[in-house]
């Protein structure tokens, strides 16, 4: 044994367990931090390998107020998950570099279990998990190496903290599901530290020469009774308004009084899963009418607005039209908001506006022409347009010619303004693919959308679509079906391996499910579930007798199950003998309890010569299970039943046979 | 011990009652306490929850209730490793006062022996050793208890526990045994082993014996000066003493009244000396203490008998 009492296994599965801990935040934690960890491991490796000497307790001392004042000047604070994880990593490598006793490993051990929380709480795709899984079974098997005072190969810690928590899954599983869930958050949440991704708060397509399309899902969505077709699905985000030449932008500012609608087609109704962006857009089906969730609402320019930015994955449902009339004129104020004069920027578009407007019996004709103009003006859609001039608009009507749905909705919602019409860009997602195996749509980023939207006196705002007439195929197919150049490579892939896209499906389904049923299980989710299940009835008293009566069950079976374990079929082994043992007592072969099975077996070949072979055979398989090179392992079932046969034989014949003699 | 701890021990021995040999753990005998690793667990798993419930967040809650999970089959585990443990024999050999009795216990466990601890107020386990017990769950555990009086030795409540196999819980049992062994007095004194009967003076003695030397042998605490070899030490040799093989034959007398009043301990001591060392040479003697028989004899039957009688001289009888 070694005098620190902790084998070289159980240091070496600690130094593992930490190692695992730190790789669940390299992508997260600061560069220094990870640095320091892995610092601390190699130091301690060294120190396993080559007896290098560990820091003396000042330099640990100043070490860990270094590390703290570190953390602090990197995050300017201490609390926060962000912060608190690189706490954890860093003051968990500063007391890997004490570890002496097995007292200090536990606390390493524990240190790694409090990293993968941090992780847990921090992020929780599906594609993380089995590596959460790996770092909290390595975490328990050091423990379970540092409980013991044998020096335990890793295997067999690995096996032993692996079977208990088998053992507990199902346990943990119930009260997974019963354990009652919180209406909402105890105290604050902490503040968003994630970047932000998707559409934003403005748009400026000419400063864009390469649009990345990402595959990464927006949001997913269930429809309660049939889906609109793809070229209707127009998920409304954010709204654009103030236009300075090139750039657009949301209203920040005072907006306008929302304009009243009345449904003219029936209600859709659905549910989305939207993923995190970091901002707080919510996203609905056309003209969003409702959607759940406390403190969600309605800006007056349709658009659904969360109270707090999205940092996790959220579910809400929604209620939209798709047709709607508007019952009152547009608003003085919203009408000064969307007319705003362009000033001296792109005058030719002003100069056409206003030739194309007098050419028009009025408004609604007016859009007509300028829809065609962009039919027939010889554009084409791409994702690699040319970088525009500061006169964006002018300079994409009579020069380029080339650009994707931003571009074109730019243009359009400045020829209207230029000839008065109230108008403004709204962008988000158009479309979304089918999910079959998970019955939702999913809807990418590299759906994302713009288009226009026109008042109309006698129609009030209406979509137009300028996109639809130069790339008509936009509206029925995704942007990687439409294009051969210009997408990503992976995007391609998908649309030309069926199988492949049939995985991603699998994929995300299965994604989808982890995220909505486990991760998003609420008390909304476990209510509905209890319902499912018949306990909808049940108030928490009685879910708590029904907790405690299936974990006293539980706990039944896993004594049982302890009874089953490779000790006691060693123990079973040992009654065995000492069942033969007994037999020879009682006919009156005297044995000893210092005598080796050897020699009780030499003993009862003396006094039973014509059963010698059957004797020497009973003896020689209880050795060899005892001792021999099997005995590393438990004796199997079928090698007890046999031992137990020839153990009953032999009893049997032993009283047939006279009385022995003795001595 | 913590008052809480001896208050519990007494309500334990009540409840459990006297033990006997070979004995079986019971379940109901067993008690179990987190670690101090096993509380530190524990408060992580509250944290993990309150975070958990706090967010909304499934995969912590999950994670928190595994671990709980594991923590309760581990509870599971160490109490069942240490129910049907079975206790053979636990012998205790007698030793001098001063010196260590120790105890040693058989037993058949589950466990690796190395994982079980045996304590006691005041006591010193002695470590496994020996290649084949690395794993193996049948042998000999060892206590050692200072030898503090000359006396009957009982052995106090023992403590059988262990923490196998995830260090979270330690489970234990009380071990009221009556176990019990003698402990001599200290082997002490300076005083010559007492002259061979017939044997008038001791220069002819010396003299005589000298034709009878046999061996020499290191020097004890007790020999007598005349029998050092001074003149080997003069030459750098360590202290020793010669011995004579006619003595083994004769008989010494060893008698507790004829030895100066000094008080009844120390007579003691030196009588132990004298046995010790008479045993050692292999020399026959008698005892004699007052009110009791007198024997003659040698070897070590007769060495324990009389040391016996030395351990347990005044206690019960008239001195």
């Amino acid at each position: 044994m070694n005098p620190t009492g902790m084998g070289p296994s159980a240091r070496r599965m600690m130094l593992v367990a930490f190692a695992a801990g730190a790789l669940l935040h390299v992508d997260r934690a600061p560069l220094w931090s990870i640095f320091v960890a892995v610092a601390a491991l190699c130091w301690q490796l060294a120190h396993l390998r080559w007896r290098l000497p560990l820091p003396g307790a000042v330099v640990r001392t100043l070490l860990a107020l270094g590390l703290l004042l570190l953390t602090m000047i990197s995050f300017r604070t201490i609390s926060g998950l962000a912060a608190g994880s690189t706490l954890l990593l860093v003051m968990g490598s500063a007391k890997l570099l004490e570890v002496r006793a097995p007292r200090d490993a536990r606390v390493v051990a524990m240190v790694a279990l409090a990293l993968l929380l941090a992780a847990c709480l921090e992020r929780q795709s599906l594609l993380r998990v089995p590596l959460y899984l790996f770092a909290g079974w390595v975490a328990l098997s050091a423990l379970t190496a540092l409980g013991s005072q044998a020096d335990i190969r890793p295997r067999r810690a690995l096996a032993a903290s692996g079977r208990a928590l088998l053992i507990g899954a199902p346990l943990a599983a119930l009260c997974f599901v019963l354990v009652p869930r919180l209406p909402g958050a105890m105290w604050g949440l902490p503040p968003s530290e994630d970047a932000t991704t998707g559409l934003g708060d403005e748009m400026s397509p000419g400063s864009i020469s390469e649009l990345s399309i990402s595959e990464d899902v927006a949001f997913r969505v269930r429809f309660q009774g049939p889906a609109p077709p793809p070229s209707q699905r127009y998920w409304r985000g954010p709204v654009l308004h103030d236009f300075d030449g090139f750039t657009w932008r949301r209203r920040l500012g005072p907006g306008a009084v929302r304009q009243p609608t009345e449904p003219v087609s029936p209600p859709l109704r659905y549910q989305v899963m939207l993923e995190p962006t970091g901002r707080s857009y919510l996203f609905g089906v056309d003209t969003i009418s409702q959607i759940t969730g406390r403190r969600n609402f309605q800006t007056f320019d349709g658009q659904a607005i969360a109270s707090r930015e999205i940092t996790s994955p959220i579910v809400y449902e929604g209620v939209s039209y798709l047709e709607v009339r508007h019952t009152k004129p547009l608003s003085v104020t919203g009408r000064r908001l969307d007319t705003q004069p362009l000033g001296n920027r792109n005058p030719r578009t002003q100069a056409l506006a206003r030739q194309m407007r007098a050419a028009s019996l009025d408004n609604r004709d007016y859009m007509q022409r300028a829809l065609r103009y962009f039919q027939d003006g010889g554009f084409e859609y791409t994702l690699t347009p040319p970088r525009l001039e500061r006169d964006s608009i002018d300079d994409l009507l009579f020069n380029t010619r080339l650009g994707f749905c931003g571009h074109f909705a730019s243009a359009y919602v400045t020829l209207m303004r230029a000839a008065g019409i109230p108008s403004r860009v709204v962008t988000g997602y158009l479309g979304g693919t089918w999910n079959p195996v998970g019955g939702y749509y999913v809807v990418r980023q590299s759906d994302a959308h713009a288009w226009a939207e026109v008042w109309l006196e006698d129609a009030g705002w209406t979509r137009v679509d300028p996109t639809a007439v130069v790339a008509p195929e936009r509206l029925r197919r995704g942007v990687n079906e439409l294009l051969d150049s210009g997408t990503s490579l992976t995007g391609r892939l998908f649309v030309q391996a069926e199988w492949l896209r049939r995985m991603r499906d699998t994929w995300d389904a299965a994604a989808n499910f982890w995220q909505e049923r486990i991760v998003n299980y609420n008390l909304g989710a476990q209510l509905s579930l209890l319902e499912k299940l018949g306990l909808g009835k049940l108030d928490y008293r009685a879910l708590a007798v029904l907790l405690i009566g299936v974990a006293v069950l539980w706990g039944l079976w896993v004594m049982r199950a302890a009874a089953r374990s490779p000790r006691a079929a060693q123990d079973a082994l040992e009654k065995t003998w000492g069942r033969f043992a007994a037999i020879l007592g009682r006919r009156g072969v005297g044995v000893a309890a210092h005598d080796g099975p050897r020699a009780v077996a030499l003993r009862a070949m003396q006094a039973w010569p014509d059963l010698a072979s059957q004797i020497r055979e009973f003896s020689d398989a209880y050795v060899a299970l005892r001792f021999g090179p099997a005995a590393a392992s438990p004796p199997q079932r079928e090698q007890l039943r046999e031992l137990h046969r020839q153990l009953s034989a032999l009893a049997r014949a032993t009283a047939s046979t006279h009385r022995p003699r003795t001595g | 011990m913590s008052l809480f701890r001896q208050r519990m021990l007494r309500w334990a021995l009540r409840r459990q009652g006297p033990d006997s040999l070979p004995l079986q753990l019971k379940p109901r005998r067993i008690y179990i306490l987190p670690t101090g690793t096993g509380w530190t667990f524990g408060l992580l798993v509250i944290a993990m929850f309150l975070a958990g419930m706090n967010y909304g967040n499934g995969l912590a809650l999950l994670l928190t209730f595994w671990l709980a999970a594991f923590a309760l089959v581990g509870m599971i585990q160490t109490q069942r490793s240490l129910a049907g443990l079975t206790l053979q024999h636990v012998h205790a050999e007698p030793a001098f006062a001063g010196g260590e009795v120790v105890l040693r216990a058989q037993l058949h466990s589950r466990l690796s022996l190395r994982d079980l601890t045996l304590d006691a107020e005041g006591a010193r386990q002695v470590p496994v050793t020996g290649a084949g017990s690395h794993d193996e769950g049948s042998g000999d555990l060892s206590l050692s208890f200072p030898a503090r009086q000359r006396g009957r030795w009982r052995a106090p409540v023992l403590r059988l526990s262990t923490s196998a196999p995830y260090g979270l819980f330690r489970t234990w049992t009380w071990l009221s045994l009556d176990v019990s062994t003698l402990v001599y007095p200290t082997p002490a004194g300076m005083r010559p082993l007492p002259e061979l009967p017939g044997a008038e003076e001791g220069s002819r003695r010396l003299a005589g014996s000298l034709d009878e030397l046999a061996a020499l042998r290191p020097f004890r605490e007790g020999d007598s000066p005349r029998q050092v070899a001074w003149k080997a030490y003069a030459r750098g040799a360590p202290l020793l003493v010669r011995e004579y093989q006619g003595h083994a034959a004769a008989l010494r007398e060893f008698d507790f009244d004829a030895l100066p009043h000094d008080d009844t301990e120390t007579r003691l001591s030196q009588l132990c000396r004298w046995i010790v060392d008479a045993a050692a040479e292999n020399q026959r003697w008698t005892l004699r203490l007052p009110g009791s028989a007198v024997v003659a004899g040698a070897g070590p039957e007769h060495r324990r008998h009389c040391l016996s009688q030395l351990a347990t001289f005044g206690a019960g009888s008239v001195t």
